[in-house]
C-alpha cells in the first residue's frame, strides 16, 4: 500500500473513530449557541456552571475530573431524568422543547466548559516559576537580565492554546539553551501552568489580551493531518507510532493539560522530528486552539458500540416492552441516526410521558452506563429491534 | 384581560428582544393601568401648575390613545442622572405611554428610580423651550435657527479674527462622544477652555483620586464583594452618581449572600436612608469626615493593622503620612472635633482593618457633597491602607470602552496661538469652581463668550448667586438647554437641545464591579419641538466659523459619529451585547481563560444588537493591570500629597488651634448639612412634577423646601413642624418649613439638596435647589478648594 493511500486510510479511520460529533449528530454542536440554549431553555435555573446558576442540580462545569464522553453524558442524563422531572414539577419549572440542534449545541457547550480550568493563583505561580527554574532564564522584573524573553511580554496571553503555540515554537531554542546550561527541562503538572499563567498575567503592564475563538475539533482534526502530526501520533491506534496515541481515553483533563503534556515531552518530540528531518509545524494561536480542541475531543470520543450487545440491552432493560409493542413509539426512526445527542433529545421531548406510562405499568426506569448507551445507539442504528418482554416485564 | 395577561402585556420581555413591534388592543383596563404613566403627564400638571390654571399650550400636548394601536418597545438610556440606567419605552401610536427598566442593561437590570420612571415628563413638559431664542431689547425672543446660529458663529468668528479664540469657553455637562465633539471643536477653533460642567465625577475622576492614583477616569467601588463598607458623609445609597447600581450592589452584598453579609457603618449628621440601611449609624459633625478618617488611620497604624504588602509594593511617601497621623490625630482629639466617641473610633478602626475586603466611601464616591479634597483624600487613603485599591471588594479603575476616538483635529496658526494660552479649567472635576475663581479676578484674560453645553453652570449644585453674578460678567452667553434653566434665562442665545429621549447618544459608564458599559441612547420618538442635537449644532457653528473648525466636524449627523466610533468596540471582539444576567459569568470566565465569548457578529448585526438590546459591556475586570489603576509618575499610590495636604488642612488637629469641635461664626449657630434625595437626584429633575410630588412623602409638603432640626434646637427656636422659617447664611436667605426630626443631630440644620434650575413658565413654585444657594462655595478655610458646602453655617428665624 502506498504511503499516500495509507495516509488517506488513516485519515478516514481517524475521522470515524474520533468524531463523536460527526458520527452522532446530524448537526455539529456550537459552543456559543449551546450556552444560549443553556440559558434560554432554563437549564441554568437548576444547574450551575462554575458556581453560577441554580443549586437544585449538580454544577455541570465541575463534574468529575477528566470529563465525560457524549455517551456517558447521555447515560448520566438518562439515569437522572426521573428525579429531574419530579424536581421540575416540584419547583414549577415548565418543560421547554429542545431540538436536536439545540441538544447538540448543549453537548458541545458542556464538553467545552469541562475542558476549561479554574482560575489560577498568582502567588503559587510566582513560587512555581522559581521552583521549576523558569526564572533562571526568563526575567519577570526590571532587574533581571535573563537569556530568555521577559515573560511579561506574554502577559497578554491567558489562553492555554496560545501558551502551547508559543512554547512549541520556541521549544527548540529553549531545549538547546537548557542543555547548554545543564538544566533539566522542568516537568509540569496541569495546575502548575494555570498558576504560572495567572502570575504572569498579574505582571501585565496593559489591558491588552489576546482572545481566541473556541477551537473547532473538526478544523483541528484537519490541521492535525495537514501539518503531519498524524505521521508520528496516532489517534486510537490510527496513525504514526513514534509518539504516543493522542486519542486514548482521558489522557488530558483540560485544555491546559494538553499544553502541559506537550511541554513535558517537548525535548523528545524535537529529537524525533530532527531524526526524521521533519520541520516543526508552524501554527497560529487560533490553529493551535483548533488542534487542542480536537485532541481534547479525541480523548473523550466514544468508541463504536456493539449492535449485538445493544439489541440484548433493549430486551433486557424492558425497552421492547413498550417500543414496538404498540405502547411506545417505534424505534425505527432512529435507524442510521441514533447517537447520544439524538437519544437524549428524544428522551427530553418524550421523557415525561414515557415516565408516566412506565409508572402506570409498574416498569422500573432502566439505567445505562456510557458503554451501554453506545451499544444501544449501535443497535438502534442497525436494525429494527426485536419485540418481546424483558426481565422487568410487569405482571398483568 | 386577566390580571396575569395584563401584567404580561405591559412589561418588557426578559427575553432578548427580536422584534420590537407588536399590535395591541387597548381596553378600559389597559387605560386604567396606563394612568400612572401616560395619563400622569397631563394629570400631574395639576400638581405642577397648582394653583395656576393649565396653560393654553398644554391643549396641544399628548393625548391618551383612544383606540387600538401599534405598540413598540424601544431601548434607550435614562438621562435623569449620571447613573446610566437602561430603560425601555413603550410607544403606542407614536406616543410614549410608559417606561420600564431594561432587564438586559447591566447597570440597573430592569430597575428604575423615580427619576427614570418620570422620563416621559421630560419630553412632554410644558416648560420646554420650543425653538431657538435670541436676546433682543433685553428679552429672549423666538428666532429661526439660521438667525440664532449666525449670531453665535458671527461672534466666534469675530473673536477668532482678533486672535481672541482662547476667550471662548465651553462648560461641558456631557460625557462620551458629545464631549469628544466639543473637545474637537475647541481644539480646531483654538480655545483651551474645555471646562467640566457636571457636578458628578462620572466622566472625570475626583481630585483626590487623581492626586493619589493619577487616574484619568472615575473609579468604581466594588461594594458587591466588600465585607465591610464604611461610608462617610451623606447619601451613598440615595445620592451616589449611580443610585440604582449602588442600591443593587448593596442588596447583593447583604441579602445576596447566604453567609457573611457585608457589615455597613455610616457616618452622617442625620438618620438618612443610607444611615437607616447601615448596621451602625454614627452621627458626626458635618465637615469633619476627613478628620475622622485620619483618626481611624491613626488607630490602624498604631496597632500595625495596615496592609504592609500593598504599602511596600505599591505605596509611596507612606512614612511621611504615618508620622503626621500618629503625631496629630489621636482618637481623643479626633473625637472632640467630630463628636464621635473615642471608643467608637478605636472599635471601628479595628473592624475596618480586620474584616477585609473593606472599602471606605466618601464624596469621591457619592458625588457632589460637603467634603474638601483633603477630606476625600484622607478617606480614600483608608482604602490603600487596607489594600483595597484595585482589589476585589475595593476601589477599582474600570477600563475604557474601546470606542474609536474621533480623528485628530488640525488647526491653523490662530488656533495654535489660542491653544497655547493658559486654560480657565484644567479638566478638574470642579470646573465651575475654577471658572468662578477666574471670573472673580483670578484670570489672566476675560472670557468673552461662554457656551453652556449640556450644563447649567449658574444653577449647578453649589452655584448660587455668587456664580450667577460672576457669569453675568461674560459678555456673550450661549445655552443649549432644553429648559429655561438659570443659565438659559441669562443667555444671549439659546440653542435648545432635544431631550434625551429624542436623540442618539452614547452613554459610557461602568458597573460597580468595574466592567465597562456602553449604553446606547436612541430617539424614542421624533423631536416634539424645533430643537436640535447639541453636538450637531456645534458642527453647524463650526461650519459658520469656517476654516479648520469646519473641517474638524465634517460629519452629517451625530448618528454617523456614533456608528463610526462603535466600530472600535466591534473590532475589539471583546465583551458582549447586553444580555440576560446569567450571561455575565459565561463571558467573564471565557475571557479570563483567553477565549472569546463574543456574540457581536458582523458590524451590521452588532449595530442592530446594540440598538435593540441597549448596548454593550465587557464583564471582566483584570486586577493584575495595576498600571491602569496607579498612573502616578511613580506608578504607585501616592500618600505624600495627602501628608502635605493634611499638614496644611488640619494643622495640629490634636494639639493646636483646631482642637475641639468646629466653632460657629458669630450669629450663625447651626452647621448646614445638605443631603440628597433619591427622588430629587440628578441634574434634570427640578421641573418634573412627579419628582416634586414624591417629595411630599417626606413631610406632606410638595413643591417646597424644608429644614430639619433636632428637637432641642427646635425648642430653642420656638418652632414646630410645618412652621415657616427663614434660613440664612453668609451667602443668602431662603424660606422653608421647619421639620422637627428625632434623627437630626443637635447643632445641625439639614436641608434637602436639589438640582439647579430656575422656576419654569408653568411650574412656578419654589424648588429644592434653593438650598444650595446657602452654601459657601470656595469659601472654606482649607487650602485645596473644592465645590464644598461642609463649612457653611446658618441661622434660622421664624418667618
Amino acid at each position: 500500500m502506498s504511503r499516500w493511500l495509507r495516509g488517506l486510510l488513516a485519515l478516514g479511520l481517524v475521522a470515524m473513530s474520533t468524531s463523536a460529533f460527526a458520527a452522532d449528530a446530524p448537526v455539529r454542536g456550537d459552543v456559543r449557541r449551546g450556552w444560549d440554549a443553556f440559558i434560554s431553555k432554563a437549564c441554568v435555573r437548576c444547574h450551575a456552571i462554575w458556581g453560577h446558576g441554580g443549586e437544585i442540580g449538580p454544577d455541570l462545569g465541575r463534574t468529575r475530573a477528566g470529563g465525560l464522553t457524549d455517551a456517558e453524558l447521555a447515560a448520566a442524563m438518562w439515569n437522572h431524568i426521573p428525579r429531574m422531572w419530579d424536581k421540575k414539577q416540584e419547583e414549577g419549572i415548565p418543560h421547554v422543547a429542545i431540538s436536536e440542534t439545540e441538544m447538540a449545541d448543549l453537548f458541545a457547550y458542556l464538553s467545552f466548559v469541562r475542558a476549561l480550568d479554574e482560575p489560577g493563583d498568582p502567588k503559587t505561580g510566582q513560587v512555581l516559576l522559581k521552583e521549576k527554574k523558569c526564572s533562571t532564564c526568563h526575567t519577570v522584573t526590571d532587574e533581571g537580565h535573563g537569556v530568555a524573553p521577559d515573560l511579561r511580554k506574554w502577559a497578554k496571553y491567558r489562553n492555554p492554546a496560545v501558551w502551547a503555540q508559543v512554547m512549541f515554537e520556541h521549544a527548540g531554542k529553549m531545549v538547546e539553551e537548557m542543555k547548554a546550561r545543564g538544566i533539566t527541562p522542568p516537568t509540569l503538572e496541569s495546575a502548575d501552568l494555570v498558576h504560572i499563567v495567572s502570575y504572569v498575567r498579574s505582571l501585565s503592564a496593559s489591558s491588552d489580551s489576546e482572545l481566541l475563538d473556541p477551537g473547532d475539533p473538526v478544523l483541528g482534526e484537519k490541521l492535525f493531518h495537514e501539518r503531519k502530526c498524524i505521521q508520528c501520533h496516532s489517534i486510537r491506534g490510527q496513525g504514526g507510532n513514534v509518539g504516543p496515541d493522542l486519542g486514548r481515553r482521558g489522557w488530558v483533563t483540560s485544555f491546559t493539560d494538553v499544553t502541559v503534556k506537550a511541554w513535558n515531552r517537548v525535548g523528545g518530540m524535537r529529537n524525533a522530528m530532527a531524526q526524521r528531518k521533519v520541520e516543526p509545524p508552524k501554527l497560529t494561536p487560533q490553529e493551535m486552539a483548533h488542534i487542542v480542541s480536537f485532541l481534547f475531543a479525541s480523548s473523550y470520543a466514544d468508541p463504536p458500540g456493539s449492535a449485538e450487545r445493544g439489541a440484548r440491552l433493549l430486551k433486557d432493560k424492558s425497552c421492547l416492552q413498550c417500543h414496538g409493542a404498540g405502547i411506545g413509539p417505534s424505534l425505527e426512526d432512529f435507524r442510521g441516526r441514533a447517537g447520544p445527542v439524538t437519544v437524549t433529545q428524544a428522551l427530553w421531548m418524550h421523557g415525561p410521558t414515557m415516565l408516566e406510562r412506565m409508572r402506570d405499568l409498574g416498569i422500573r426506569w432502566p439505567s445505562f452506563t456510557g458503554e451501554e448507551m453506545r451499544d444501544l445507539a449501535a443497535a438502534l442504528n442497525e436494525a429494527q429491534p426485536q419485540k418481546g418482554p424483558g426481565p422487568d416485564a410487569p405482571k398483568k | 384581560m386577566s390580571p396575569k395577561n395584563r401584567s404580561k402585556s405591559l412589561r418588557p420581555s426578559t427575553k432578548t428582544p427580536k422584534s420590537t413591534s407588536d399590535s395591541v388592543k387597548l381596553g378600559r383596563r389597559d387605560l386604567f393601568w396606563m394612568v400612572p404613566t401616560a395619563a400622569a403627564v397631563p394629570a400631574l400638571l395639576s400638581s405642577c401648575s397648582r394653583p395656576d390654571p393649565l396653560p393654553p399650550h398644554w391643549a396641544s400636548g399628548p393625548k391618551l390613545p383612544s383606540k387600538a394601536g401599534k405598540e413598540t418597545w424601544v431601548s434607550s438610556v435614562c438621562g435623569g442622572c449620571p447613573g446610566g440606567c437602561g430603560l425601555r419605552a413603550r410607544i403606542v401610536e407614536g406616543r410614549i405611554v410608559g417606561v420600564a427598566g431594561n432587564p438586559l442593561h447591566p447597570i440597573n437590570r430592569g430597575a428604575l428610580c423615580p427619576l427614570g420612571v418620570s422620563a416621559p415628563h421630560v419630553v412632554y413638559h410644558p416648560d420646554r423651550i420650543r425653538g431657538p431664542l435670541v436676546r433682543r431689547g433685553g428679552e429672549l425672543k423666538a428666532a429661526t435657527w439660521d438667525e440664532a446660529l449666525a449670531e453665535v458663529s458671527g461672534r466666534m468668528k469675530d473673536l477668532r479674527s482678533r486672535n481672541l479664540a482662547h476667550t471662548v469657553a465651553l462648560v461641558d455637562g456631557n460625557r462620551g462622544l458629545a464631549r469628544e465633539v466639543a473637545a474637537a471643536f475647541l481644539a480646531a477653533f483654538g480655545s483651551p477652555n474645555h471646562i467640566h460642567g457636571r457636578p458628578w465625577n462620572d466622566s472625570v475622576p475626583g481630585e483626590a483620586l487623581k492626586t493619589l492614583q493619577g487616574v484619568t477616569l472615575p473609579a468604581a467601588y466594588d461594594l458587591e464583594n466588600a465585607r465591610y463598607i464604611m461610608a462617610f458623609g451623606s447619601g451613598w445609597l440615595e445620592g451616589s452618581s449611580s443610585p440604582v447600581a449602588t442600591a443593587r450592589a448593596y442588596a447583593l452584598a447583604r441579602r445576596g449572600r447566604k453567609t457573611d453579609r457585608a457589615h455597613v457603618v455610616h457616618f452622617e449628621a442625620r438618620l438618612s436612608v443610607s444611615a437607616a440601611h447601615a448596621d451602625e449609624w454614627v452621627p458626626l459633625m458635618p465637615g469633619t469626615e476627613g478628620v475622622l478618617a485620619l483618626g481611624l488611620m491613626h488607630m490602624i497604624l498604631r496597632e500595625g493593622l495596615e496592609d504592609r504588602d500593598f504599602i511596600d509594593r505599591w505605596g509611596n511617601g507612606f512614612e511621611f503620612l504615618r508620622a503626621i497621623v500618629l503625631r496629630d490625630y489621636h482618637p481623643d482629639a479626633v473625637s472632640e472635633r467630630t463628636g464621635v466617641p473615642t471608643a467608637t473610633i478605636i472599635r471601628l478602626a479595628r473592624q475596618f482593618a480586620s474584616k477585609r475586603p473593606a472599602v471606605a466611601l466618601g464624596d469621591e464616591h457619592n458625588g457632589p457633597g460637603a467634603q474638601t479634597v483633603e477630606a476625600r483624600m484622607a478617606i480614600h487613603a483608608l482604602n490603600a491602607l487596607v489594600g483595597s485599591v484595585n482589589a476585589p471588594g475595593g476601589v477599582l479603575s474600570p477600563p475604557q470602552v474601546p470606542t474609536d476616538p474621533l480623528p485628530t483635529t488640525e488647526t491653523d496658526d490662530t488656533g495654535k496661538k489660542g491653544l497655547a494660552m493658559a486654560p480657565v479649567g484644567g479638566g478638574r472635576s470642579d470646573g465651575v469652581t475654577e471658572l468662578l475663581a477666574w471670573q472673580e479676578g483670578g484670570g489672566s484674560y476675560p472670557v468673552n463668550l461662554l457656551l453652556a453645553y449640556g450644563s447649567d453652570p449658574m444653577g449647578v449644585l453649589g452655584g448660587g448667586e455668587r456664580v450667577r453674578t460672576a457669569l453675568r460678567r461674560v459678555p456673550f452667553l450661549v445655552s443649549f438647554s432644553s429648559f429655561l434653566d438659570d443659565t438659559a434665562k441669562q443667555a444671549d442665545v439659546v440653542l435648545p437641545d432635544h431631550t434625551y429621549l429624542e436623540k442618539w447618544q452614547d452613554d459610557p459608564s461602568f458597573t460597580t464591579r468595574g466592567f465597562p458599559v456602553l449604553g446606547i441612547r436612541q430617539p424614542i420618538l421624533k423631536p416634539r419641538f424645533d430643537t436640535r442635537h447639541s453636538a450637531e449644532v456645534l458642527a453647524e457653528l463650526a461650519r459658520g466659523v469656517g476654516g479648520p473648525t469646519a473641517a474638524a466636524l465634517p460629519w452629517k449627523d451625530f448618528k454617523e459619529v456614533l456608528q463610526t466610533s462603535v466600530k472600535g468596540v466591534h473590532r475589539s471582539a471583546r465583551g458582549s451585547l447586553f444580555d440576560v444576567v446569567e450571561a455575565e459569568p459565561w463571558v467573564e470566565t471565557m475571557e479570563r481563560s483567553g477565549w472569546r465569548a463574543s456574540n457581536l457578529g458582523s458590524f451590521d448585526e452588532f449595530w442592530a444588537g446594540l440598538v435593540a438590546r441597549g448596548g454593550w459591556w465587557d464583564p471582566i475586570y483584570d486586577f493584575g493591570e495595576r498600571t491602569r489603576a496607579l498612573r502616578t509618575p511613580s506608578g504607585r499610590f501616592e500618600f505624600g500629597p495627602l501628608a502635605k495636604a493634611v499638614e496644611k488642612a488640619f494643622p495640629g488637629a490634636g494639639t493646636g488651634t483646631e482642637r475641639g469641635a468646629p466653632s460657629a461664626p458669630s450669629g450663625f449657630p447651626l452647621r448646614l448639612h445638605l443631603y440628597p434625595l433619591l427622588a430629587a437626584f440628578g441634574d434634570s429633575s427640578a421641573p418634573l412634577p412627579w419628582v416634586q410630588d414624591v417629595l411630599g412623602r417626606e413631610m406632606e409638603l410638595q413643591w417646597g423646601l424644608w429644614v430639619e432640626l433636632a428637637p432641642p434646637d427646635a425648642r430653642t427656636l420656638g418652632v414646630t413642624t410645618g412652621a415657616k422659617v427663614q434660613v440664612e447664611s453668609a451667602e443668602g436667605t431662603v424660606e422653608a418649613r421647619a421639620k422637627v426630626y428625632e434623627g437630626a443631630r443637635p447643632g445641625v440644620a439639614s436641608m434637602p439638596l436639589g438640582p439647579g434650575g430656575a422656576a419654569g413658565e408653568v411650574c412656578k413654585r419654589a424648588m429644592l435647589q434653593q438650598a444650595s444657594a446657602l452654601a459657601a462655595i470656595s469659601r472654606t478655610r482649607n487650602a485645596m478648594d473644592g465645590a464644598v458646602w461642609g463649612d457653611t453655617w446658618v441661622r434660622i428665624r421664624k418667618a
